[in-house]
């Protein structure tokens, strides 16, 4: 492992193109400015496991989409209802309602 | 954040939707793994409580399905970090679980082996007094990213 000290205001540079600049350093953080083209995938590490799985969840056909959330309403209509639901069923009072007559003319 | 003004939205699964602003929510950070994605739609269908629906607002493919933790495990034990803390502005009185403006969603996937499986691991956090909302990793290690749904009848 390469080992540098930097200060606030330094940067090093990882092959071309992206650079990590040192912004701030607290008592237990450092803040961190990266460069890098919008292709290049910059994330927390622990962060990649979370990403992986949502990148899964986001996969679902459309089809699929609905069999689950049949069967998942049906699982949870079996077990007691949390109060959650309900608080964010309040929040949330209007439902979206669906305009397919909105086409542009 | 604008009260009530109206958002039209297109989504690949509902058509077009025309949303009340309150009914988005805002990742400061972005969806991890979708980096640039910051607001999606809370959408819930009748009947199918207490599944919400959330669709990208940018993006009319992306729509993840979820459903609030207790649903499946009434004692959550979520644990929100300093860091996500200040990301989803929580005041003080706002605690897990006695908040009702704290709500904690798990993400809904289909694993090739497992079938459906709920992320309990990592679930979205979100700050119904401003709408804002991160996905908050846990520590606890038995919480799973995969944990298996058992459904009535196999969904695929």
């Amino acid at each position: 492992m390469l080992i540098l000290r930097r200060r606030v205001g330094e940067a090093i540079a990882i092959g071309n193109g992206i650079e990590i600049e040192i912004l701030e350093i607290g008592p237990s953080k450092v803040k961190l400015g990266i460069h890098a083209s919008a292709d290049t995938p910059v994330q927390r590490k622990e962060m990649m496991r979370a990403s992986q799985q949502n990148r899964q969840a986001a996969e679902l056909t459309a089809q699929t989409r609905r069999a689950l959330a049949e069967n998942l309403s049906e699982l949870f209509s079996k077990l007691p209802a949390g109060d959650t639901d309900k608080n964010f069923e309040a929040r949330y009072s209007g439902h979206p309602s669906k305009k397919e007559n909105l086409e542009p003319a | 954040m604008v009260g009530s003004s109206p958002t039209l939205l297109f989504s690949a699964y509902f058509g077009t939707l025309n949303l009340n602003e309150a009914a988005i929510l805002s990742f400061p950070q972005g969806l991890p793994g979708f980096e640039t994605e910051h607001r999606f739609a809370a959408i819930q269908i009748p009947g199918q409580q207490p599944l919400v629906y959330l669709q990208s607002v940018a993006t009319a493919e992306l729509c993840l399905l979820t459903f609030p933790v207790q649903a499946i495990a009434p004692n959550f034990p979520l644990q929100i970090s300093s860091d996500d803390s200040e990301l989803l502005n929580l005041a003080p009185d706002q605690i897990w679980p006695e908040s009702p403006d704290l709500l904690a969603l798990a993400i809904v996937a289909v694993d090739a082996e497992i079938g459906a499986t709920a992320n309990l691991a990592a679930p979205l956090v979100i700050n119904l007094r401003n709408h804002r909302a991160v996905q908050a990793l846990q520590q606890e290690p038995a919480l799973s990213y995969r944990h298996p749904l058992s459904l009535p009848s196999r969904a695929c």
